[in-house]
């Protein structure tokens, strides 16, 4: 019976569940916030994603379908959205930002780069970009890849994992009917000026709290941090 | 008192325990379930070289073949033409997976890659995805093109959640492919033809055709054209949000292991 109800829903997930972004519990790594700050990165909390948007008809309170993209730029947190044409003119195809929350629930991220179609910077000024993803914890990840493997990296975005060796940043599973941060995981980014990031997205809801059990848990609100090298080299040391 | 029922509730505990251990021993032992009583198959010449069409793969499946759970995965054999025994994914009796979200992301079977289903097992296949329509896909490309891991081949980034090139395309608002009406909302279009997303506005845009290739388990190669997610509806207008899925029904053609060329000829 079960298993009717569920295939019924098919692609409904998001929506009909709630966006929980179960921290790790009982650990000291990245949960209630406190723990982020390690006196090297940057740490954002809660910048609000689209909160109106929907995927129509289902949801009380959301107001319009689909989601805006926002932009981010990492040097000063500066949030741009792109809710019109005049937006994107002025701002998709420049290197006056780093990373783009795209798609529903604005969850899945691009590194702004000017080679691939569907990356809200395509044909742009950021030519030399490129995202490499890494399986260990943020602060554990001291240096930047090698250009090589910069240069090789087939990584488009950064979105939904479809399996633990999948790239992405969040699993779902139909069983929990929770989507769940990968852990571990870190992205290292070569910056449209050529410099070398790392890159932890922690969170969608808000407040990232350590359980969500209630549908209605305000999202998207994401918590992430990372860290520039502004000198220019590839350490990525942050303790 | 409270002792004296819980001795009751242990008591049941161990006569249930005793009658699902009886009740399983009895499935596999005579009724063909055990994976060790299905025979194996020999790749029949025949299957070569010849259109075969899937239809609704996915709806009545033997006892064993059922995964037993939304994520877990299907495997099928391109080879003989049949679903296979979850037991039996460490071996070369399957050909390809289908797993993940509604079992919908397509692997091949490799023993050698700790990201597929079959690792430790002899499987020496894989898979690869082109943006070229089924009957335009004679050349069957390098050994070295295709990828080992599980789940690799699904949605496509033109719609939601996309994973690079796909064989559908996850329309969520309903909006790339219709007027974003909720009957047309979260759906999976296969991208077997040409189609046009976003049609009539700015963002309007001709996709090519998708077409996947196989490696099988025993090395012979596979084209396939993924048609439709849905129970007995192939024409991408009648899908709608509440059309029984998910159900594949696709064509494929065989080619055996050292030719260089799919092709048709009986």
């Amino acid at each position: 019976m079960r298993m009717i109800i569920m295939v019924n829903r098919w692609f409904m997930f998001l929506l009909l569940i709630p966006w929980m972004l179960q921290s790790c519990s009982g650990s000291d790594d990245t949960v209630d916030g406190g723990d982020l700050d390690d006196g090297f990165s940057t740490v954002v909390r809660d910048l609000p994603g689209d909160t109106n948007g929907s995927m129509g008809g289902d949801v009380d309170g959301k107001t319009k379908q689909g989601f805006d993209t926002f932009l981010f730029r990492l040097s000063d947190q500066k949030q741009v959205w792109l809710r019109n044409e005049a937006d994107s003119a002025r701002w998709m195809k420049t290197a006056d930002w780093d990373l783009a929350f795209t798609g529903p629930y604005n969850s899945e991220v691009f590194v702004n780069n000017a080679n691939y179609f569907y990356n809200p910077g395509y044909e742009g000024e950021a030519v030399n970009t490129s995202v490499v993803m890494i399986d260990q914890p943020y602060e554990t990840v001291n240096e930047a890849p090698s250009d090589e493997e910069f240069d090789t990296s087939e990584i488009t975005k950064i979105g939904w994992a479809t399996s633990a060796y999948d790239d992405g940043w969040f699993f779902y599973s139909m069983d929990t009917h929770i989507a769940i941060p990968v852990r571990d995981r870190t992205w290292a980014i070569r910056l449209p000026d050529g410099k070398y990031a790392k890159l932890e997205l922690i969170s969608v809801y808000q407040g990232n709290p350590p359980e969500v059990t209630n549908m209605n848990w305000p999202a998207p609100y994401f918590t992430f941090r990372y860290y520039v090298q502004e000198d220019g080299s590839e350490n990525l040391k942050t303790q | 008192m409270k002792r004296l029922k819980n001795k009751y509730r242990y008591c049941f505990q161990g006569v249930l325990i005793l009658l699902l251990l009886s009740l399983t021993l009895s499935c596999s032992s005579d009724d063909g379930r055990d994976p060790d009583t299905e025979p194996d198959f020999v790749t029949d010449e025949s299957i070569f070289n010849r259109l075969i069409t899937v239809s609704n793969l996915g709806g009545e499946l033997p006892e064993g073949h059922e995964p037993m759970d939304e994520q877990d995965p299907l495997y099928y054999s391109l080879e003989n033409e049949a679903t296979v025994n979850t037991h039996y994914k460490q071996t070369d009796r399957w050909d390809i997976s289908f797993s993940g979200i509604y079992r919908s992301f397509a692997g091949g079977n490799n023993g050698s890659d700790v990201a597929n289903l079959g690792y430790k097992g002899p499987g020496v296949g894989g898979i690869l995805i082109l943006e070229k329509a089924f009957d335009d896909v004679i050349d069957i490309p390098d050994d070295s093109e295709f990828r080992t891991p599980t789940g690799i081949i699904g949605t496509d980034d033109a719609g939601a959640f996309g994973n690079g090139i796909g064989y559908y395309c996850y329309d969520f608002g309903g909006d790339i492919f219709n007027d974003g009406s909720y009957e047309y909302q979260h759906i999976a279009y296969c991208l077997a033809d040409t189609t046009t997303v976003y049609e009539g506005t700015e963002k309007e845009r001709t996709l090519l055709p998708r077409t996947m290739i196989v490696k099988t388990a025993k090395g012979n190669y596979a084209k396939i054209k993924m048609i439709s997610l849905y129970k007995d509806l192939t024409d991408p207008d009648e899908w709608k949000r509440n059309s029984p899925h998910v159900y594949y029904t696709f064509q494929y053609v065989l080619a055996k292991a050292g030719s260089s060329k799919f092709e048709i000829t009986q």
